[in-house]
């Protein structure tokens, strides 16, 4: 059976698919600009820090990803 | 001219990546579509990530990413987000690929695609587009390096002398060590650019500031220009639709021939472990390109 959209089948794909769609929307318009302020954070303006916090969640996410593919391998 | 040092650096850097390309063969025949196309499937992870890495320091990153920040401001961060968010579009299909490419003998997107799909059409479609996309980064690639010998050279080489020495070198070292010419060049150009990024970062800072830090650079920004800290940037054209469109594009724009080639390429364990997570970090769209096609 064809099927356009393929859906995650477990609690933890569930889990990752929306951890991915916060991330998106964290980087994108609308949240995006709630932190345009030219307002320094750490000697750095909001949006950059905003940007890093969304590097740093990507990387986090991919990270715990890796820890559930490698413990379900191991099941 | 007034000093022969930038050429003279800029030579030597040319000979070493050369080298470095000629070398790269280590005896290995290249007869095989295989050896020399995806460099035997065999990338580990450290050369993987620097590839890759300098594969996303192109042209643009040091010349165009830097004169947009300079001329807007932080909207230029689009581009980080867009990279993270291609990072996790790579990780997750990148593993994927990898597989079906070693379960199916893929050296090409295309095959790959027609494979996949069960459509010769669908795979032709797709080289088509791939080759024209790839012309198009590849000529935004060898033009910086050419403007960067330009420079460089205090006008001696021309544009398009340098387009023709740029393509000449990463033709000779393509043809002779194939994929792992450009695994090994890249890892060189990407220590290399990390050195200098960083470098060169701190020493303007330095110059500005007298000291180290950016928070002065930024607290400076602040009181003078604050336009240059939001969007829509200091030009005012930076829209929220302009940041939105270009990450939602940009992020799924993971598959560029050469990349391609890298997934397929790569060994499956460095794709697999966290520390390629790293590498997948720097993930951008981008062509298939040598050394010199990143900026030089």
């Amino acid at each position: 059976m064809h099927r356009l959209i393929v859906l995650p089948t477990s609690r933890v794909g569930w889990g990752l698919l929306i951890a991915f769609v916060a991330l998106v929307v964290a980087g994108t318009w609308p949240v995006i600009g709630w932190v345009n302020r030219a307002t320094l954070v750490m000697g750095l303006p909001l949006i950059v820090v905003w940007s890093y916090l969304v590097i740093f969640a990507c990387v986090a996410v991919m990270l715990i990803g890796n820890r559930i593919v490698e413990r379900d391998d191991h099941e | 001219m007034n000093s022969p040092w930038p050429l003279l650096i800029t030579l030597v850097y040319v000979a070493i990546a050369m080298t470095i390309g000629l070398r790269a063969r280590a005896g290995r025949s290249m007869n095989s579509l295989e050896e020399w196309g995806v460099a035997g499937r065999s990338m580990g992870p450290v050369t993987l990530y620097l590839l890759i890495a300098a594969g996303s320091v192109s042209a643009y990153t040091f010349m165009g990413a830097p004169g947009w920040a300079y001329s807007k401001g932080v909207a230029v961060f689009y581009v980080a987000i867009y990279l993270a968010y291609l990072a996790l579009v790579a990780w997750y299909f990148g593993p994927k690929v990898w597989q079906f490419g070693e379960q199916f003998g893929h050296v090409t997107q295309a095959s790959a695609i027609a494979d996949r799909y069960q459509s010769p059409a669908l795979g032709a479609l797709a080289a088509l587009v791939m080759a024209i996309g790839s012309i198009a980064y590849a000529v935004l690639q060898t033009i910086g390096s050419a403007y960067i010998l330009f420079v460089m050279s205090g006008g001696m080489i021309p544009i398009w002398l340098g387009v023709l020495l740029v393509l000449a070198c990463i033709a000779v070292y393509l043809y002779v060590s194939g994929q792992r010419a450009i695994g090994r060049t890249n890892a060189f150009q990407g220590v290399l650019m990390l050195v200098v990024a960083w470098a060169v970062g701190l020493w303007a800072v330095h110059s500005a500031t007298g000291g180290l830090s950016f928070a002065d650079v930024f607290d400076r920004i602040q009181a003078e220009h604050g336009e240059f800290l939001t969007l829509p940037g200091a030009g005012g054209d930076m829209s929220f639709s302009f940041w939105t469109t270009s990450i939602i594009v940009s992020m799924f724009s993971f598959m560029p021939p050469q990349q391609q080639d890298t997934a397929v390429g790569s060994d499956i364990t460095a794709i697999e472990t966290g520390d390629d997570l790293t590498a997948f970090a720097a993930w951008k769209g981008g062509g298939g390109r040598g050394t010199f096609c990143h900026g030089g």
